[in-house]
């Protein structure tokens, strides 16, 4: 009887060994799975997520940046037009001939119309007139250009001082002095002589300001 | 006796090896269930991760393609405005400061002593716009050196007054027309005007008759009051 017991005992034994082998083998899997290939993914896939979000922010960053630029370049456009229409009464020079033909005619007529005559120096020049072109394009220092005139001219102090009043109010043109040199007549008379240099204000392109 | 046990013995044995088979199988089948459970958790963790990272992709090159495009435009739409800012300033001050010489032709006409006559000789109007800048460039090869608009102006002029009363009483007079020369006081700065008595013509040689005495009027060169921004 003893011997039928320990016979049996031995046997649960062997078959309890083999039901906790089956359970350590049995859980080894599914455990080895979890924290060898889910837990490393899963940590990659919120650090994927996490960078997507700054990706995401960075982005709506930019699009507020490309807003900004647009309003940078609506403003130049803005400014362009405004400049366009401000630089309207500004002359259109002729850059091979350095002259403002336009302007240089315009005051012409002032000068006739003022009685302003040619100094006798210049009455025996062929094709010598009151105003002529100065031979000389200046480039001011924040962009703008001008085209150089001269007034040389024999008239009475009043009318001279008119023309001047008018030359430089002219709505359509920006006309601006450089030097007046006036001599009295040396004769005790009212002819006066005037050399004056101005320059005539020309539009710019404004498509290249900047640019 | 002895026989019944032992058919009983392997009827038991038999049992025991069944329950333990049922087991370790059970135990085993289970095992693969959860196996596959965390199976199909991978799967998808594999999933989200291909998704986020082809968005990622797609955002990143999208956001690159962006910005190369940005820091070109940007700092030229800056430039451009900043530069076109400066040129409408200058432009309203070209047009606002008009006119330049008229008011000071105008003070030379109107403005004079009360008890003197007077005479000018000569005047002279100047603006220095040379600067130090750069020369400018121009496919005519003409361009002067680059200048400032709105340079410094000055004048001078000479002639003579006639001067009947006492000197003091004329000295006081052309401080008082200087003061009166509004436009030129803002172009040119106030005038000075210096008598030369030691030049002094005395006509008929009489010192107590009227004297004509040569005089200048300078103003300094001074910088225009409305400087270009």
């Amino acid at each position: 009887m003893a011997k039928g017991a320990g016979s049996s005992g031995g046997d649960w034994t062997a078959g309890i060994v083999a039901i906790v082998a089956a359970l350590l083998l049995g859980s080894a899997l599914p455990i080895g799975l979890y924290f060898g290939l889910f837990k490393p993914k899963e940590q990659e896939r919120i650090d994927a997520q996490q960078k997507l979000e700054q990706v995401k922010v960075d982005y709506q960053m930019m699009l507020a940046r490309a807003d900004r630029v647009r309003g940078l370049e609506e403003d130049g456009v803005k400014m362009a037009d405004d400049i366009k229409e401000l630089e309207s009464p500004f002359a259109v020079g002729d850059p091979e001939k350095l002259d403002v033909p336009e302007v240089r005619a315009t005051l012409l007529r002032l000068a006739e119309n003022h009685k302003l005559e040619l100094r006798p120096e210049r009455q025996a020049r062929l094709g010598a007139e009151v105003v002529f072109a100065g031979g000389e394009r200046i480039a001011f220092e924040k962009g703008l250009q001008a085209t150089k005139l001269q007034i040389e001219a024999r008239a009475r102090f009043h009318d001279f001082g008119r023309f001047i009043t008018e030359m430089e109010t002219l709505e359509n043109y920006v006309i601006i002095p450089e030097s007046l040199v006036c001599t009295g007549d040396a004769n005790g008379g009212n002819d006066h002589t005037f050399i004056m240099v101005v320059y005539v204000i020309e539009r710019r392109d404004v498509d290249a300001i900047g640019r | 006796m002895f026989e019944l046990n032992l058919i009983k013995d392997k009827a038991k044995a038999r049992q025991r090896r069944r329950v333990i088979f049922l087991a370790v199988v059970s135990i085993l089948f289970l095992a693969g269930l959860l196996s596959i459970f965390v199976g199909s958790l991978f799967w998808r963790e594999t999933t989200l991760l291909d998704t986020a990272n082809k968005e990622i992709a797609d955002v990143d090159g999208r956001l690159k393609a962006m910005k190369a495009d940005l820091d070109i435009r940007e700092p030229a739409a800056r430039k451009r405005r900043n530069a076109l800012i400066s040129a409408w300033h200058e432009d309203v001050a070209v047009r606002q400061d008009r006119p330049y010489f008229s008011p000071i032709i105008r003070d030379i006409v109107n403005y004079h002593p009360a008890t003197a006559r007077f005479w000018y000789n000569s005047v002279s109007i100047t603006t220095n716009t040379e600067s130090a800048g750069p020369r400018g460039t121009g496919a005519e090869g003409a361009v002067a050196m680059s200048k400032t608009l709105m340079g410094t102006r000055g004048l001078e002029a000479s002639g003579y007054i006639q001067i009947e009363g006492s000197d003091i009483l004329t000295e006081s007079e052309l401080r008082t027309v200087a003061r009166q020369m509004d436009g030129m006081r803002k172009l040119v700065g106030e005038p000075k005007f210096t008598l030369d008595i030691a030049s002094e013509v005395q006509p008929g040689g009489d010192s107590e008759a009227s004297r004509y005495v040569p005089f200048t009027m300078r103003a300094a060169q001074t910088q225009f009051s409305r400087e270009a921004p």
